[in-house]
């Protein structure tokens, strides 16, 4: 069991391709960080660095207190499950899992042993006289975590595991890695670009674009308050709406100016804008499609015109648009509307974020 | 309306008719194309394998008068003869029979290895390993006559690099006629065929290590492997089939080997083969009844050797598989 800091690492490739730029972050011991973002973010870059499969081009990287950006992948003390496996094709589901032990030459009942009692919590034993290919993709998926599991190392590293397989057996396998997290207590780093993956498996999670940190935080944290504009949308399904609007203010009272309404700011939200002392200004603002109720007609109330509706059995997903904006309403409580209805709207004030027009960055955040 | 409905059943007739047609239609055209594709390379088969074999198997029975020109039926005389030129070596047949079976170890338990690690060592992108690999690869594109012929003069006792090397370092005592010494003319052409031949091997090798997923060798790193238990563990199961494949065709070269002997040694010197032989006979001594038994004879023998080759790679196939 270890922690991680990463001071200022960065990777460049070709002399001009930065992946990643700039990293800092300290993940704690035992806690399972969840590095998230778009494909090309620099978040694979990262985790490959950890393992000691990329070279870091400036920077440091710390397993524990021991600085590794010159130790040999053998001699970091991580195993790493990927994204396809990397089973040996020759090997049997025991070997595969012994190799690793039988190269640093352990003891052949400790070996045994330790892959008996991997098998065992991953549920392999039925299994491990058969080669890979006769395997399905969640059993592999298994036998690579067991691989790591005999190795009793000191970080977990896991790059999109659970990609290849299908949607059942991806909710299936997130749970057992929760599981075997919390059996195990040892560091995890797992990269993923699926953001719901991020948000149920994370004590923390990182998301990352064009090699940048975005925004590091607990999943509740990195969905209520995102730190910029590409947070708020990467985050969530449906992502949230975003709308272009003025900033106002009078008698110490802020507002938003939106499509010809005024909106009033929330009595918690004006402090901090006050404190900050924010000018009043053309912004860019966000809400969360389940933060938007339907409505009788009303001064703060908004018409739209329903362009089509998805019915997700316990909620119902309102594809519209305003102010030539898309928008999604997420209804929980009528599922009666179609499309071409009309029907008004209303924004749950306290529930609006502010981002800088400019820069996309969120007028009221601090990041802690 | 009936009127109506009948054209209809007409109409719907006529279309599964014409659907028909146009199937049966499609049908002839895929036949003869097919027929067309295979024409030419089943009558090559047939006229250049199959007659041309049946005919060396009817020879091997006969011999050549060669007063008339004609060709009789002599039983097993030619086999007989053979086996006797084997065994008492007269005309080198016993030396040449010998060479085929070195030139089969040498091409399957020397070239095929050696290319093995070649071709790894160069999958780890050493420095100037794409030189390297153009190089290796050179022999295959070059006419074998422009190659031996430089062969020769790096080894030519005069002039050659070799002795004058030898003769620079004051090893004069080790300098020989290298092509032309019993002692060393073979093992001198052998070294020839390892040089010319790692090149085709590494190239369909090289390709086969390429292929191995990334991740694999990665994971490999990641548990600790050296390079030589990455390459026994790792590298010769993922590519055994690509191997096993080009054993099997250094094995089935050993028995045509001629070409390298000949225009090397002329054959002499301790290098003929079998297949040199067939040629001389066949060009130079007319025999062809002794060639032709020779030649089923070398096929008998090769069938048998690669069979059992084939055999063991199998074994380690479905052992790795």
């Amino acid at each position: 069991m270890a922690s991680i800091t990463f001071k200022n690492v960065r990777k460049v490739y070709d002399k001009d391709v930065v992946a990643v730029k700039d990293f800092n972050l300290e993940i704690k011991d035992k806690e399972f960080i969840v590095l998230v973002g778009p494909s090309g973010c620099g978040k694979t870059t990262l985790l490959r660095m950890v393992a000691g499969l990329e070279e870091i081009t400036s920077g440091e990287l710390y397993i524990g207190d021991r600085l590794v950006n010159n130790v040999a992948p053998k001699d970091r003390d991580i195993a790493m499950v990927f994204q396809n496996y990397a089973l040996y094709p020759h090997m049997t589901v025991y070997d595969n899992m012994a190799f690793g032990l039988k190269v640093r030459k352990i003891d052949k009942k400790e070996i045994d042993k330790r892959v008996r009692n991997a098998a065992k919590i991953l549920g392999l034993e039925e299994l491990l006289k058969r080669k890979p290919r006769a395997l399905s993709g969640g059993q592999r998926q298994r036998v690579a975590i067991g691989r790591a599991i005999v190795r009793n190392p000191e970080v977990f590293l896991m790059d999109e595991p659970l990609s290849n397989l299908d949607a059942k057996l991806r909710n299936e396998m997130r749970a057992e890695i929760l599981k075997l997290h919390k059996r195990l207590q040892t560091t995890f780093i797992y990269v993923t670009h699926d953001q719901t993956e991020a948000m149920t498996l994370g004590d923390r999670i990182v998301i990352m674009n064009d090699g940048i940190v975005q925004q590091v935080g607990n999943p509740q944290e990195v969905y209520e308050n995102p730190s910029n504009e590409f947070v708020a949308t990467f985050i969530g399904t449906p992502k949230m709406n975003i709308f272009d609007g003025e900033l106002g203010k009078e008698d110490n009272r802020y507002f938003l100016l939106f499509n010809g309404k005024k909106i009033g700011i929330e009595e918690k939200v004006n402090k901090e804008l006050i404190d900050k002392d924010i000018k009043p200004q053309s912004i860019r603002f966000g809400i969360r499609p389940e933060h938007i109720e339907l409505t009788e007609e009303s001064d703060e109330s908004f018409k739209i015109d329903v362009e089509m509706c998805e019915l997700m059995g316990h909620e119902m997903l309102i594809h519209t648009s305003l102010n030539d904006e898309p928008l999604v309403v997420k209804s929980r409580t009528r599922f009666d509307i179609k499309a071409s209805d009309r029907v008004d709207i209303k924004f749950e004030t306290d529930r609006i974020r502010l981002f800088h027009k400019e820069s996309g960055k969120n007028l009221l955040y601090c990041d802690n | 309306m009936k009127k109506l409905a009948k054209a209809k059943d007409k109409d719907k007739f006529n279309g599964s008719n014409a659907v028909k047609l146009d199937s049966k239609r499609k049908d002839r055209t895929r036949n003869i194309f097919i027929f067309l594709m295979l024409a030419w390379p089943i009558l090559n088969w047939l006229i250049f394998t199959f007659y041309m074999n049946l005919e060396t198997l009817a020879y091997s029975f006969q011999r050549l008068n060669r007063f008339t020109g004609e060709m009789r039926f002599s039983g097993l005389t030619n086999y007989k003869i053979l086996f006797q030129k084997i065994i008492n070596n007269s005309d080198s047949y016993g030396t040449a029979f010998r060479n085929t079976f070195l030139w089969l170890g040498l091409n399957v338990l020397v070239i095929g290895p050696i290319s093995l690690v070649v071709s790894y060592v160069l999958s780890k992108k050493i420095p100037l390993h794409r030189f390297y690999n153009a190089v290796l690869f050179i022999p295959n594109i070059i006419s074998i006559v422009i190659l031996t012929m430089v062969w020769s003069f790096i080894w030519a006792p005069n002039q050659g690099i070799v002795n004058d090397l030898l003769r620079m370092l004051g090893l004069d005592h080790l300098t020989r006629v290298w092509l032309g010494d019993p002692d060393t003319a073979l093992i001198n052409v052998f070294i020839y065929c390892v040089w010319a031949g790692i090149g085709f091997n590494n190239l369909i090798l090289s390709g086969a290590i390429a292929k191995i997923p990334k991740e694999i060798l990665e994971s490999a790193e990641l548990d600790g492997v050296s390079n030589w238990q990455e390459f026994i563990h790792i590298i010769v199961p993922s590519i055994w089939p690509t191997f096993a494949t080009v054993t099997i065709l250094g094995a089935t070269a050993a028995f045509r080997v001629f070409l390298q002997p000949q225009l090397l040694t002329n054959g002499q010197y301790g290098t003929s083969t079998i297949a040199l032989k067939v040629v001389d006979e066949v060009l130079g001594g007319g025999d062809y009844g002794l060639a032709s038994a020779a030649g089923v004879v070398m096929a008998i023998l090769g069938f048998i050797a690669v069979y059992l080759i084939k055999k063991f790679l199998d074994k380690m196939e479905a052992k790795w598989s």
